[in-house]
């Protein structure tokens, strides 16, 4: 019997208190810039800008509640108030990200990033480091649903050496949750926008 | 670029290395304020831009791939070696300063080389970055 059909045995612990050994991925309306520019027909940079403010945000806010029906018919649990709350979110990570990313860029620094890199490039298979990273780039791109979903996300990390990270405090859906699935609005649809090319949730142009 | 920002758990860890290891390395405490949350973790996520060839690939071929020892297999064999730098910024922002704080604790106490050490180092000022963005006010 492969120990991939085996899930429950080794679920996490607070799986197996919670007699649980299936998840499931919510399938939701998550505001990113590339659904935003997608569903209200904005640009993605002027999305991303207006979502670091707080004007910007009740605009979006109110453009989207213009399409509330829509939005219902396409996420069931589509909610007014959770959708305030995701635009803040987002509106705030935006600004982490945008504070990072020019920390990375910044001339003075970007020699001692270049190293850094250079350093992390040069780790090995089974590298904790490089194992998160994988792990990262798989739920990223939707691939690690199923394993997710079986609970075997934890097995594959713990096979690899991240057990410490997984196995005590942290399951590995909370360390790195599953990226919920933003439906595409319809296409030519009720908000009228083709559906993207790029099949990798949140790929896009940098912000 | 010989310093090594760890939290003052980190440096008990640093100081029970060799003394030839901790040779020519500034220490300084990594004072910010490291803590994350599911609902930041999911954004970030959703947020993250891939675009290097080689990360796509690999997540393409891994989509198809539903045994845990397949994907142990792939993962064993996968480096970030021709990864652009980009998405090594744009994955470690989504992974956040916990994570790598926990990836820092299992390395520090492990390590036996100069390698090891500046392989700590690289995680642990990137780490700092993340600190510094997330948290600007309590790094100041």
């Amino acid at each position: 019997m492969s120990r991939s059909s085996a899930p429950l045995a080794d679920a996490t612990s607070d799986d197996r208190n919670q007699g649980r050994n299936r998840r499931e991925v919510a399938s939701k309306f998550v505001p990113t810039p590339e659904r935003l520019s997608q569903y209200l027909e904005m640009n993605i940079q002027e999305v991303a800008s207006a979502l670091q403010s707080v004007e910007g945000r009740q605009m979006i806010y109110q453009k989207l509640m213009e399409h509330q029906q829509d939005l219902l018919k396409i996420d069931p649990l589509f909610n007014p108030a959770l959708l305030r709350e995701q635009l803040e979110l987002a509106g705030e990570v935006l600004h982490q990200k945008e504070r990072y990313l020019q920390d990375v860029q910044s001339p003075e620094k970007k020699g001692l990033f270049k190293r850094a890199w250079e350093k992390m490039k040069s780790f090995g298979g089974r590298h904790p480091f490089v194992t998160a990273i994988l792990i990262l780039a798989l739920i990223a791109g939707g691939a690690a649903l199923t394993l997710y979903a079986t609970g075997n996300l934890e097995l594959v990390a713990t096979r690899l050496g991240l057990g410490k990270m997984f196995g005590a405090a942290d399951a590995a859906g909370e360390m790195m949750p599953p990226v919920p699935v933003t439906p595409l609005p319809p296409g030519a649809g009720e908000l009228g926008i083709p559906p993207p090319a790029n099949p990798i949730p949140g790929a896009g142009k940098p912000i | 670029m010989n310093v090594l920002f760890l939290t003052a758990e980190e440096q008990k860890a640093f100081e029970a290395l060799s003394a030839k290891l901790r040779d020519g390395w500034e220490v300084e405490l990594e004072h910010g304020d490291i803590r994350d949350d599911a609902a930041h973790r999911a954004m970030r996520l959703q947020l993250l831009h891939l675009h290097d060839p080689t990360l796509l690939a690999f997540v393409k071929c891994g989509s198809t791939l539903n045994d845990v020892d397949a994907i142990v297999a792939l993962m064993s064999t996968t480096t970030l070696k021709n990864v652009s730098d980009a998405d090594l910024a744009e994955l470690c922002f989504a992974l956040g300063p916990v994570s790598l704080t926990k990836i820092l604790g299992m390395l520090l106490p492990k390590v036996q080389t100069d390698d090891e050490l500046e392989a700590v180092q690289a995680i642990a000022f990137v780490r700092h970055s993340l600190i510094s963005a997330m948290h600007p006010s309590s790094t100041r």
